[in-house]
């Protein structure tokens, strides 16, 4: 595998001082092209701090990270701007992450303007294309956000995000405020416009069974830290570390014979 | 699991009059519930399933209310009752555990006081005797150190904590029927795991009625006995477990099951 696209070596971000709190404790992953990392773990285990840090949301307290061979750890946000078209996000709220007061056309359209990448004074036609692409059609240009479901908003979400074609998408919880179903439907829709564009991925989420189904390796964190790495399959089929082994005990099985059997070990 | 059902809906019907006229969020549901019985609702977002169960409770009512239709607690017509009788029913005979633990106490009162006060509600205990069986409860409930804990604000537990604090304050007083709506949606797995355990203990120990209000049919898996799969305000199938997960008739039940199995799969696999 040539040199990753992103990689972070023994990343940490403190808040609060002194006796502050470790969110991110001493992290390294690296993420290759077209692969999708899967980093799961518990609410305040540091998995969306450790997301807007590579984001550079938020400045690293010390660490290194490197995108696309680039040390981005200490850049200036007007330096980032630049590598924003390759470095997207899709936000886990699509109720809260589009601007209720704007229509989806502009709101899909504005990484465009912002980079420069629009068509002439109109991308009308480009972000049909987009939202085409996400399984939206023309007729979705001129609502309003209230006007659409979680899954279309979400679908939005994605749009925005890949609009620019970006190098390396984050997706933090990008699924879990929906319907199973669309769950399916989205997780689904992800994983083949990475295929397509040959994204590199980093999906984070709280729930191992989503995570599995759209990664090619887990990564599972904990107390700011790493506790287990490695290809989906095995961590999910002989994990190592005790807590990748309470994880998966914890999910329940939707399946009453097995749910059985598995209490009365 | 036997006996008359401890309660009865039948034909229920709920309508929210709006700007665009009535919506039929429950649109005829019949449902009976036994004691020592799970008996889980379950579908998607904008089903009906919370309404059905805050219907159950009263709590839908108001002149932007319709409902219709009869829900029985042993035997006894709740959807014409005062509000003075259902205020005795509520907590004491039909209780309930709401999906979001830290946001169902009051953050600026002890979590033992406000136990106290809702047993007290109910019951005329002196100070020391409301006590007392707040401390027994939580103890029930799994509590390592119930005096803790009751001297506990909400914001100093984790919302496992918290919930396993509403569900001994829901069971506290013996009721025949607890209603809990989707009770482990806001925690983590590994605490789901433990809260979804205390509820099944609690019914069999205490010959509860259980209906369970949830989206997660992995959840279902774990502790239903019945199920009732809801769509578009309606039942559109309800059976004994197994045969919801083994031999699912309506396509609805289908959907759901096939949307968890294909989340289930490895990548790749489909």
């Amino acid at each position: 595998m040539s040199a990753p696209l992103l990689e972070m070596t023994d990343l940490v971000k403190e808040y609060g001082g002194k006796d502050g709190v470790r969110a991110v404790d001493g992290v390294s992953l690296a993420v290759a092209s077209g692969e999708t990392l899967g980093l799961v773990g518990e609410s305040g285990c540091g998995k969306s701090t450790l997301c807007r840090t590579v984001l550079r949301l938020e400045r690293p307290t010390s660490g290194s990270i490197r995108f696309q061979g680039r040390e981005i750890a200490e850049l200036s946000p007007r330096a980032m701007r630049p590598l924003r078209r390759d470095l997207q996000m899709v936000f886990q709220d699509p109720y809260a992450s589009l601007n209720p007061r704007r229509r989806v056309g502009p709101t899909v359209a504005m990484p465009l303007k912002l980079q420069g990448l629009a068509d002439g004074s109109d991308p009308r036609g480009q972000v049909e294309g987009l939202l085409e692409r996400v399984g939206l059609g023309a007729e979705h240009y001129d609502r309003y956000p209230h006007e659409l479901s979680g899954g279309q908003r979400q679908r939005i979400g994605i749009a925005r995000a890949l609009a620019l074609r970006p190098k390396l998408v984050l997706a933090d919880e990008p699924v879990s405020k929906l319907d199973l179903s669309i769950q399916a439907q989205i997780v689904g829709l992800f994983a083949e416009l990475q295929r397509e564009m040959g994204l590199g991925c980093l999906f984070v989420s709280h729930d191992i069974g989503v995570v599995r189904h759209v990664s090619d390796r887990i990564a599972v964190m904990r107390e700011g830290q790493i506790v287990e790495e490695g290809p989906a399959e095995r961590v999910c089929e002989q994990p190592s570390h005790p807590y990748t082994q309470e994880l998966l005990a914890s999910v329940p099985v939707p399946d009453p014979r097995r749910a059985r059997a598995r209490r009365a070990e | 699991m036997s006996g008359p059902p401890v309660l009865e809906v039948d034909g229920l019907r709920v309508g929210f009059a709006g700007e665009t006229g009535l919506t039929q969020a429950v649109d005829g549901v019949s449902l009976a519930l036994r004691a020592g019985e799970v008996l889980a609702i379950v579908g998607e977002s904008g089903s009906g399933k919370s309404v059905t169960a805050l219907s159950v409770m009263g709590l839908v009512r108001g002149s932007q209310a319709l409902v219709e239709g009869s829900v029985r607690f042993e035997g006894k017509e709740l959807l014409d009752a005062g509000e003075e009788e259902l205020r005795r029913l509520r907590g004491a005979r039909i209780a309930m555990v709401f999906q979001d633990p830290s946001s169902s106490f009051n953050p600026v009162y002890r979590v033992g006081n406000q136990i106290d006060e809702a047993l007290r509600a109910h019951r005329a205990l002196s100070a020391r005797e409301v006590r007392e069986l707040t401390l027994r409860t939580l103890g029930a409930a799994g509590i390592a150190d119930p005096e803790r804990l009751a001297a506990s604000y909400p914001h100093e537990l984790s919302g496992g904590m918290c919930q396993r604090a509403m569900i001994a304050m829901a069971v506290a007083l013996e009721p025949s029927v607890l209603i809990a709506d989707e009770p482990t949606t806001a925690l983590d797995v590994t605490i789901q795991a433990q809260v979804l355990e205390l509820l099944a203990r609690l019914n069999r120990e205490r010959n509860l009625a259980t209906l369970l209000i949830t989206h997660d049919l992995g959840v279902v898996a774990e502790v239903a006995d019945r199920v009732a799969v809801m769509q578009g305000g309606r039942v559109v199938e309800e059976g004994p477990l197994e045969q919801i997960f083994y031999e699912p008739q309506h396509s609805h039940t289908r959907e759901l099951l096939e949307a968890l199995a294909h989340l289930g799969r490895p990548r790749g696999a489909s």
